[in-house]
């Protein structure tokens, strides 16, 4: 018997992130705000998000857009979204 | 509010001056600013967000940008690309080998 050439039977779906099938926008701020420190406002990077490239890229993308168009705050996380579910591995 | 429709017609004006086709115009409602923003002599707290879906040639923008500036009553401006949302190839985390990348030459 020869061995049969064929894709690998147990290979597991590829890894997604959270993002992954989530169109981002600059208008949705929640979102957006998921992603920043609230004492600070800075950006978390992708150790602490866990996101896939594209996806941080464009999270960066969007979030620098809103603050400079005026839809979210910069130096610190909108007050309303401080009770979100925590996405990023973070402690504080 | 009469004041934020003359200033909306103002504008969508001006755009169909230049030969701009407005395709929707949309309000974001009306809530206080993220920052205090200082335009014009003036400390603004509050403003009104809208959002105009527009089909123009790109030598139409500064020109826009210009008369927007000189606009009282626009404390912010914009122009974004048209988002052509495309989600459904997205393929997950590819494992990339980190080797390769520092061993590959240019």
């Amino acid at each position: 018997f020869q061995p049969v050439q064929m894709e690998n039977p147990y290979k597991e779906p590829p890894k997604r992130c959270i993002l992954c099938g989530i169109n981002v926008d600059y208008k949705n701020v929640q979102l957006l705000s998921q992603f920043v420190s609230p004492y600070t406002g800075c950006i978390y990077g992708r150790h602490i998000t866990g996101l896939c490239d594209k996806k941080q890229k464009e999270i960066t993308k969007a979030i620098k857009r809103a603050q400079v168009l005026g839809f979210m705050p910069v130096m610190f996380k909108n007050p309303s979204f401080l009770t979100d579910p925590k996405i990023c591995n973070i402690n504080y | 509010k009469p004041e934020t429709a003359a200033v909306l017609k103002r504008t969508v004006e001006a755009l169909m001056e230049r030969g701009a086709i407005v395709r929707n115009l949309e309000n974001l409602g009306e809530r206080s600013l993220p920052y205090k923003i200082s335009k014009h002599k003036e400390r603004h707290r509050r403003g009104g967000y809208f959002l105009i879906d527009l089909e123009a040639p790109p030598s139409i923008v500064s020109t826009m940008m210009d008369h927007l500036g000189r606009d009282i009553d626009v404390i912010r401006r914009g122009f974004i690309k048209h988002p052509v949302s495309k989600t459904e190839e997205c393929s997950g985390i590819v494992p990339v080998s980190y080797e390769d990348k520092l061993t590959a030459k240019k």
